[in-house]
């Protein structure tokens, strides 16, 4: 700082470091001036006025919301969509999401929201099977009579284009939507929960926020979470609605059941409770919500450090391997532990889907499974060296 | 850190990556928007402007350089276009570079000011830089409003770095100059009348 001998006002005024202290000061800036003004400090009139006149110097510049921004972006996304000059991979759903959990990492890392909405990571979907049309007609018009039934100002995004359309929503939150589907959101969560209604699909990716949950409303059934990333799929011409949870915790529940209590207004997650790998069917139909599992269940994200799951088994009992599988999927496997404990278990499970390593070691135990409300039930009679 | 960031999103974006697209075209699109906007007073217009840039980079990514300075290339590619676009509107018309609108206002915002000589300085500051003329208003503001450094101002004016170090030292002493000036004056008549 000594060859900055700031001898006018201007000199100041005009300088980086000064400039740069004043407009956005760090703890370093801070130190470096303070330890300047003491060995100067004649000059603390000049530093206080040329501070207010760095201030106050402004350029008029012409406004434009954030939300403006987000929609000009959007339109421009569609333009480049509508051309088709997405590239391959980007239309395919899954290489978005991957796509979006690569970039978030490299490039939204530094982003606070984006930290914390990393820590957990969920995906589910809801999915509807074939419907007919007589239900159709009847029930097709949810999603407008919820975004009709609403006070609040609500902003519609409809992907028109035949490849996912990305749309950021003010939270900080990012739902990847699906071709033909479309959702409501407003244009700030003012409220005290988040919610947007969606008829299609879409994959979310919500920031984390636990004091405004962030509420789903995909036709009679709302689901909800904290802050976490999940797809939802949701077409008006099916029977069913499925809801897939890959890691994290979400909540479900029917519309109808929401209306005759609050449970969106609790901050905890009430209805029924997904962990990963589980499946919730709400058969439309009859109002029925049946859990069970995912049809490709998969390995939990260890934590970055820990080591991956070995599940190459020599001479293990069978509780132990089901306790690692148990873990490794995050579903609860439910089993006798006195009668299981003396079947060893011998072979490499690494490279098998979950189905498989439990159709593999059931065969050699002599014992078959079951999933029943999300969980997989093992019936042994114990193994016949015991007998 | 910054710079970093940049870089990174534009990397991405140039491997086909939609949403370090997204990310990137948001995340400068304020800062070209202002700038934009000292061109024209049409603002749909510098809207266009950007969104059509945006496309026209998505298109040729393929084409575009990976080390760039990501902020500078934007402004230096926007100033062309809505160069090159105003051209267009008036085709007859040969248009010298000096003769478009640059329309940068600067203004005092009081709030910020206590005492009444700093009023007076910011004052005297704000009606010497709009006495510059438009290139060097335009150095100042993109040296001291959108903090681009000389070399990346030559970019964007396409200039050599040396003009701008040139051209600002002539601006500076433009505004001292005016402020001395003032300053004497106001001494002057504060004496004279007292």
């Amino acid at each position: 700082m000594e060859k900055y001998k700031y001898c006018t006002l201007q000199d100041l005024v005009w300088s980086d470091l000064f400039r740069e202290w004043v407009l956005s000061p760090t703890i370093e800036t801070n130190a470096l001036w303070h330890q300047w003004l003491s060995e100067n400090p004649e000059k603390w009139d000049m530093v206080n006025e040329a501070s207010e006149i760095v201030c106050a110097i402004k350029v008029k510049e012409p406004s434009i919301s954030e939300q403006e921004i987000r929609n000009l972006v959007q339109k421009t996304i569609q333009n480049i969509e509508k051309e088709g000059k997405l590239s391959k991979n980007d239309k395919d759903t899954e290489g978005v999401v991957e796509l979006e959990n690569s970039i978030t990492k490299a490039v939204f890392y530094r982003q606070s929201w984006f930290k914390i909405a990393a820590s957990i990571a969920l995906i589910f979907s809801l999915g509807w099977g074939a419907w007919v049309v007589q239900q159709n007609n009847q029930r097709g018009n949810v999603y407008e009579n919820l975004v009709s039934g609403t006070n609040a100002q609500l902003i519609e995004t409809i992907n028109k284009t035949d490849s996912p359309q990305i749309v950021r929503l003010s939270d900080g939150s990012v739902v990847t939507l699906k071709k033909g589907s479309r959702i409501s959101y407003e244009s700030s969560f003012k409220g005290e929960n988040r919610v947007v209604y969606l008829s299609g699909e879409a994959f979310f990716e919500v920031a984390k926020n636990p004091k405004k949950p962030f509420l789903v409303y995909a036709n009679e059934l709302v689901t909800k979470v904290l802050g976490t990333s999940f797809t939802v799929r949701a077409y008006k011409e099916d029977k069913e609605v499925t809801v897939e949870v890959r890691t994290g915790r979400v909540s479900v529940f029917s519309k109808k059941n929401q209306d005759q209590t609050t449970q969106t207004n609790n901050s905890t997650l009430t209805g029924l409770v997904l962990t990963p790998n589980q499946k919730i069917v709400f058969k439309r139909d009859v109002e029925q919500l049946t859990k069970t599992l995912v049809a490709e269940p998969a390995i939990v994200v260890p934590k970055k450090d820990s080591q991956p799951v070995n599940f190459d088994f020599d001479d293990t009992p069978a509780n132990e391997v089901f306790r690692v599988i148990e873990t490794a999927y995050s579903i609860n496997i439910v089993y006798d532990e006195g009668v299981l404990k003396h079947c060893p278990i011998t072979a490499p499970l690494t490279d098998q889907s979950l189905y498989d390593k439990l159709n593999i070691i059931c065969k050699a135990i002599g014992a078959h499974y079951e999933i029943v409300d999300g969980q997989i039930i093992i019936q042994s009679r114990g193994c016949k060296n015991d007998e | 850190m910054r710079d970093l960031t940049d870089i990174e999103q534009w990397q991405a974006f140039l491997d086909g990556n939609i949403v370090a697209f997204d990310a990137l075209m948001t995340a400068h699109f304020r800062a070209l928007y202002q700038y934009g906007s000292k061109f024209s007073n049409d603002s749909e217009f510098v809207k266009d402007c950007i969104q059509d840039l945006f496309l026209y980079l998505w298109e040729h990514r393929e084409h575009l350089s990976q080390q760039v300075s990501v902020k500078a290339y934007l402004m230096a590619s926007l100033r062309r276009r809505i160069h090159r676009n105003k051209k267009g509107e008036f085709l007859d018309k040969p248009i010298d570079e000096e003769s478009h609108l640059l329309d940068i206002e600067f203004s005092v915002e009081d709030a910020f000011i206590e005492n009444e000589s700093s009023h007076n300085l910011s004052k005297h500051i704000q009606n010497a830089l709009a006495a510059l003329p438009k290139r060097q208003k335009e150095i100042i503001y993109l040296r001291f409003f959108q903090n681009l450094d000389r070399e990346h101002i030559a970019q964007v004016m396409d200039i050599t770095p040396q003009t701008v170090s040139n051209v600002l030292q002539i601006a500076f002493k433009g505004i001292r100059k005016n402020w001395k000036t003032e300053y004497l004056t106001f001494f002057l008549l504060y004496f004279l009348f007292n």
